[in-house]
């Protein structure tokens, strides 16, 4: 047995030491062109579509990834459009989500703190049920919720078929069962002490509701708010089905209206419209990224 | 249980509804007493119209939003009374719903109910029939500005006009509603016609009147007519009435504009003309209050108009509903022949006795099978019933067991292609999650070194595909994938030359890859997020002990990072499995499930999965909709879902852990 390198380079490091680091740095190398590689196929889609949308030609013929001239007319038809009202379709997206939004997280915390908080009878129960909801979307009962919301349109226009208020209600009651479950997991990491000693003093539960846990668990309420907002910003199935109307409909059901009349000949004004559509959610995800990683990763999956 | 029994402050009195203020009170019970009024209101409605389900479900409610407020014991629920209610009435009642509705008949042909479709078939225009000894009439259409019809009748049989409206009985024509009053038609004279309190122009006297003016104001159809004196031919020596084109005239008619010889009359106490056009056999009669008579048939009786022809065409699925006359014995437009009109009765009166549909001629009855009345043969005569229809539509929505289930099973040609939508639906699923994650768990695996640059920053970019909504993506895509024009078979075709490139869209197997595709770039970033999270919660020493016996690096990741990873991440690859089992968006919106399976008795496509193909027996642009048969599968899939979550928490066991901890 041979002692193997001994030789010592200027720096003190041993031959096995420069070879580790060669191999080390190779390997990286590998890693990184592997992940430029995945880059370029999670970006190329993105790239093509915003190229699409500044192509003076507003055509998919010999569309390439680099655009032949650059324009905003594309985006001047988009937002000018009378028979394809992108800029309402966006604001109703918006509108519903965020209304949405809000009432979802007030309910689903009402819900989740009565869990978190009171021992009762039928609890159990309750709580089976709210999780066995949130595992059916309710994307599932599609027909008999159309049927509902079309009857209750019968005696209240305002909530039944092609109105926000309809839509509304379904999706209040989607996200209901996992908002709920959500929550209730944050409310009980807050020590009861807290509300016990308030309770003491003499704090009803709406005063320690308010003054005391809400503001506790108020970036919580935000993930599980933007969480709602995507899914509802996200919905097709629904929205398809209970807006037949144009000047109703949502992003999600009219820009496919866009893509399916004039597909290959506007396919530039609908590139815009894809890139303008997603930049709220998208921005959204960026900015909350850490937050949103925690949400989903808690039991969220995108819809 | 440490539960600590804690229900609100024990010293307020039975109705103390908040914090025990009395105004807190008193608004809290305005508010109730104000959704009770509304429940009230709603609930009367729904229970009028027998919508008994809806009636239950806002019952349930509103006594429970009023129990949670009155009871003291109650006092949690008050905190989820919002999101019980919501629950009951968007979770509970659609559901109960889709059972239900699973067992019946719910589709096209059979979406009303019982009392519904009695009362539909009763007066329902084509079964109805003229009963012996009645007679058709020749019946032109008029319509008020208030859209109110009017009929201008002549009887077959008696040869007597009449004018029906829809208020008034039906009532011989008067001269003056035919506007012909005072008119007298002289056998071969020149002029044709007498009228009473009118002067005859003769020509040389017409020229005179005429000179002053060349155009006469008439009502419609004829509107504005100009006369002048015809020069030339010594033979038509009268005046010449020309209608300058005036479309409701040629639109009524089918003439065109054109000369009539003309006989102008002036009233004896005025100036007003009376216009009398002659051509052929056609006759004009222009009254100066701008009443018009053509052929002997009035264009405007009182308020009412004649339809022209393009309006009468607008109309005709109207028409036959309307009732004229008195309303016990009222008359109505044949349905299946606009201008015959009769007083049409009931073909099908309903029996309650009987429960049973009698046919008023023959006594033929039809009884109820599985919503809709049918004939039995046995109650009529075997040359009777050829004649009649075998049953009465529209049915009516009932019970029928499992025989959508039994379809499914038993039908051939929905079995297959279900079978196959099955297969896909479980095949997309658990392949999109497989490829979505081994994407995923290479590039966390990749990420984790520490060594490389600006890590969040390649991370960022990498979810941004997973942060655009799947609703655009997917357009996006289908542009990309589009076969003649995409940039993928755009570039493919260079490679394997023109005409070889995958027809996505037309052939199943690359339909069904392009789906995945489309799956695999917006799913992967997710993937990649929940493994890197796994990724740095695994023990670092574990590693070392690892290196320590020797393990080479596959086997470190074969024998530990895969299993501890799987540990932590199976949940979410399971709820990723069950949401892509009813992933609607990307198949819908990539292309509606297509291509279409050949010989399928209900809509089915290669890439259909289960919701997809749900969707389209409901709501489908072919073949109407049944909802019956389309909730049916929704319970199959109920149960799919129901079995991949208890497989889920066995394998976690969270249910019990987030239940019980707190």
């Amino acid at each position: 047995m041979s002692s193997v390198a001994t030789t010592t380079d200027r720096q003190g490091r041993t031959a096995i030491q420069r070879e580790r680091r060669r191999q080390r740095q190779r390997q990286l190398a590998v890693r990184i062109v592997l992940l430029l590689l995945a880059l370029a196929y999670a970006l190329f889609p993105i790239i093509w579509i915003a190229s699409a949308s500044v192509d003076p030609r507003n055509s998919l013929v010999n569309l390439g990834l680099i655009p032949r001239g650059a324009t905003l007319k594309n985006y001047e038809t988009l937002l000018n459009n009378s028979i394809h009202p992108f800029t309402r379709w966006l604001w109703n997206s918006i509108k519903v989500s965020t209304i949405t939004m809000v009432l979802s997280v007030l309910v689903s915390t009402f819900a989740a703190y009565s869990f978190s908080r009171f021992r009762f009878r039928g609890r159990d129960a309750t709580l089976l049920t709210v999780f066995l909801i949130q595992v059916f979307p309710n994307s599932l009962t599609i027909v008999a919720t159309f049927l509902l919301i079309q009857e209750i349109g019968n005696y209240i226009p305002s909530f039944g078929l092609n109105s926000h208020g309809g839509l509304i209600l379904v999706y209040l009651g989607g996200a209901l069962g996992i908002n709920t479950w959500l929550m209730k997991g944050f409310f009980d990491s807050v020590p009861r002490d807290l509300d016990e000693s308030a309770m003491i003093d003499g704090a009803s539960h709406w005063r320690i509701f308010w003054q005391i846990l809400f503001p506790l668990v108020r970036p919580i309420l935000a993930v599980v708010g933007i969480l709602t907002f995507i899914a509802t910003y996200n919905d097709y199935i629904i929205a398809l089905t209970l807006l037949k109307n144009t000047q109703q409909q949502t992003l999600a059901v009219g820009l496919n209206l866009f893509v399916g009349e004039q597909f290959s000949q506007q396919w530039g004004v609908f590139a815009a419209g894809a890139l303008l559509g997603a930049l709220p959610v998208v921005v959204l995800y960026l900015l909350m990224q850490d937050y949103i990683v925690g949400g989903l990763t808690a039991g969220a999956v995108k819809g | 249980m440490n539960a600590v029994k804690k229900t609100g402050r024990g010293s307020d009195g039975p109705l103390a509804l908040f914090s025990g203020s009395v105004t807190g009170s008193l608004l809290l019970l305005g508010g109730l007493a104000l959704i009770d009024a509304f429940a009230l209101w709603f609930l009367i409605r729904l229970i009028d119209d027998r919508v008994w389900f809806l009636a239950l479900a806002v019952l349930v409610v509103t006594i429970g939003v009023n129990a949670a407020f009155l009871s003291r014991k109650l006092y949690p629920f008050r905190w989820f009374s919002p999101g019980l209610s919501l629950m009951v009435l968007m979770v509970a009642y659609p559901t109960l719903f889709t059972i239900y509705t699973a067992f019946t008949n719910y589709s096209t042909g059979n979406l009303l109910n019982k009392t519904q479709v009695i009362e539909r078939i009763e007066t329902k225009p084509e079964y109805r029939y003229l009963p012996d000894g009645e007679q058709y009439y020749d019946a032109i259409p008029f319509r008020n500005e208030d859209g109110k019809y009017l009929l201008w009748l002549v009887g077959r049989s008696d040869r007597q006009a009449y004018i029906v409206t829809e208020d008034d009985e039906i009532e011989p024509v008067t001269p003056e509603q035919a506007g012909i009053e005072g008119v007298e038609w002289v056998e071969d004279g020149d002029p044709p016609i007498r009228v009473e309190g009118y002067e005859y122009l003769p020509p040389e006297d017409a020229a005179a009147v005429l000179a002053e003016r060349d155009t006469l104001d008439y009502g419609y159809p004829v509107g504005e007519v100009s006369i002048r004196l015809i020069d030339g031919p010594a033979e038509v020596p009268a005046g010449y009435a020309l209608d300058p084109g005036t479309l409701l005239f040629v639109d009524n008619t089918g003439r065109r504009p054109k000369e009539y010889q003309a006989y102008l009359f002036r009233a004896a106490d005025g100036d007003d003309l009376l216009l009398y056009a002659v051509d052929g056999r056609d006759t004009l009669l222009a009254r100066p209050d701008g009443r018009v008579v053509i052929n002997g048939q009035p264009y405007t009786i009182g308020g009412y108009r004649m339809l022209s022809n393009r309006e009468r065409t607008a109309i005709t699925q109207v028409l036959p509903t309307l009732t004229f006359g008195e309303r016990d014995d009222p008359i109505y437009i044949d349905p299946f022949s606009a201008s015959r009109a009769g007083r049409f009765r009931p073909r099908f009166l309903y029996d309650e006795r009987q429960d049973a549909f009698v046919e008023q001629e023959t006594g033929a009855i039809y009884r109820p099978v599985k919503g809709t009345f049918t004939l039995d043969r046995a109650s009529v005569s075997v040359e009777a019933a050829d004649e009649l229809p075998a049953t009465l539509s529209p049915g009516y929505y009932v019970v029928v067991g499992l025989d959508n289930f039994e379809r499914l099973l038993t039908d051939q040609r929905l079995r297959g292609p279900f079978v196959r939508v099955f297969l896909w639906t479980i095949a997309h699923a658990f392949l999109t999650v497989l490829l979505t994650f081994s994407l995923g768990l290479a590039l966390a695996l990749l990420l984790n070194d520490r060594l490389i640059p600006a890590r969040k920053i390649w991370r960022s970019l990498i979810l941004i595909p997973y942060a655009i909504p799947a609703f655009i993506s997917t357009l996006v895509w289908r542009g990309l994938l589009n076969p003649r024009l995409g940039l993928i078979n755009d570039t493919l075709e260079r490679i394997v030359g023109a005409g070889n490139a995958p027809g996505w869209y037309s052939d199943p197997m690359w339909a069904k890859i392009g789906i995945l595709l489309i799956q695999l770039w917006l799913g992967f970033p997710y993937m990649m997020l929940i493994c890197t999270g796994a990724l740095q919660s695994i023990p670092q020493d574990m590693y070392e002990a690892a290196q320590v016996d020797g393990a080479n690096a596959f086997q470190r990741f074969r024998h530990l990072t895969l299993p501890l990873l799987l540990v932590a991440v199976g949940p979410l690859l399971i709820a990723s499995f069950a949401y892509n089992f009813n992933n609607f968006t990307v198949i819908e919106l990539f292309n509606e499930g297509g291509p279409p399976i050949a010989n399928s008795s209900v809509p089915a496509g290669h890439t259909d999965i289960l919701i997809t193909y749900t969707y389209e027996q409901a709501f489908g642009s072919g073949g109407g909709t049944n909802y019956a048969f389309a909730s049916a599968i929704t319970l199959v899939i109920f149960l799919l879902v129901a079995a991949i979550t208890i497989f889920n928490y066995r394998f976690t066991r969270s249910w019990e852990e987030t239940s019980r901890n707190v």
